[in-house]
């Protein structure tokens, strides 16, 4: 399942090193998912987490380092390394923007992904819906020229819907990307 | 991939602490120590978002120390490499096994036999950068490239992961000063 071309790859089963005194740590079971974002499969405990974008957490970070400014307090080293890359590669980003219509905007986009349907054309006919995984490295990978062979070869859990779909998709983001960065507030 | 969670975590407070301020004093004592941490399975807490009004709970008096223990729930937004992830990332410094490349503070390293064919030999010492064959293509501190996550290794408090660029549509995005066109 591995490529033979990595040279050392590691992967620990179920990690339960506990790296401080009292951090809530998770310990391994004795049958472990093994973690594969091709196939959307993350273990039971990020069942009901909220995936962001890079777009969604440049917004969040500044609001909170405008609050730290406020309340006179210092911000860590992973912080600022972490501000400092999503800035860069935030494709959605609009400096005259309050942040309030970004985090709308944003905030509908991904509703939008969210919510999106589209029904199997074999016998089953099934719903299928972007998984919140999808959703997020959609918003951070594509950019306004992204075709949906690209699309499908970045996030090749995508390779289930029909390509309409991925196009229809793609064609949502690119709008809002579009509205976000040219319109000036 | 950035995400919110649930998470909890134990502070021991003296009952010097105890007064007004005791629930700021909590919440600053958790920040203090729980942010920028590298949690073992959920990732780098990268900022607490809040600590709810009643998710801290604390009963216990501790009758060694007279402290008093107190469970706190809060909701971090978290940093955590997923195997076959694609990801931009930072190029931080090259040497002649690979290059090392950051997602916000968690370190990715692309071996050389994690780069396509024409790129494996193409270690420039002088100019400490990765060149493909035809010379397109220079990969070096600054520039920003697309790379997909193959493995996670948890070492004590730390994160770091190994990727690669051999597939399609990864590699250079740009060279840290402007704009630039992905392989």
């Amino acid at each position: 399942m591995s490529s033979p071309a990595n040279g050392r790859q590691r992967r620990p089963i179920g990690a339960s090193l506990s790296s401080a005194p009292g951090t809530f740590a998770s310990s391994s079971s004795a049958v472990t998912v093994v973690e594969n974002a091709a196939e959307l499969s993350f273990g039971a405990e990020f069942d009901d987490v909220q995936i962001l974008s890079n777009a969604q957490v440049a917004v969040i970070l500044q609001m909170s380092a405008q609050n730290a400014l406020v309340r006179d307090e210092e911000l860590h080293d992973v912080y600022k390394k972490t501000q400092r890359y999503v800035e860069r590669f935030n494709t959605m980003k609009n400096n005259e923007k309050e942040h309030q219509e970004l985090v709308d905007e944003l905030d509908n986009l991904q509703g939008a992904l969210t919510t999106f349907r589209k029904e199997t054309e074999d016998a089953n006919s099934e719903e299928l819906e972007l998984h919140g995984f999808e959703v997020a490295a959609l918003m951070n990978l594509v950019a306004t020229d992204t075709v949906v062979e690209e699309a499908v070869a970045l996030i090749p859990s995508l390779s289930r819907f029909p390509e309409s779909a991925v196009d229809e998709i793609l064609d949502l983001i690119r709008s809002t990307m579009i509205r976000i960065v040219s319109y000036g507030s | 991939m950035f995400y919110v969670k649930t998470l909890e975590h134990e502070i021991e407070l003296e009952p010097i602490h105890f007064g007004q301020k005791l629930r700021a004093t909590i919440v600053r004592l958790l920040k203090e120590e729980v942010e920028g941490l590298a949690l073992a399975n959920y990732g780098f807490v990268v900022n607490v978002i809040e600590v709810p009004e009643d998710q801290i709970r604390g009963n216990i008096i501790e009758y060694d120390t007279g402290n008093v223990v107190f469970f706190v729930k809060y909701t971090a937004l978290l940093l955590r490499p997923f195997v076959n992830e694609v990801v931009d990332a930072t190029v931080a410094q090259c040497n002649e096994l690979g290059f090392f490349a950051y997602v916000g503070p968690l370190r990715i390293f692309v071996s050389k036999h994690s780069m396509p064919e024409d790129m494996f030999n193409g270690f420039d010492g002088e100019r400490d950068s990765w060149v493909s064959d035809d010379k397109e293509v220079v990969i070096s501190s600054g520039c920003g490239v697309r790379l997909k996550i193959k493995g996670r290794t948890v070492e004590q408090g730390n994160i770091t992961a190994i990727g690669t660029i051999k597939d399609n549509y990864l590699g250079l995005i740009d060279d840290g000063s402007g704009e630039g066109e992905g392989l």
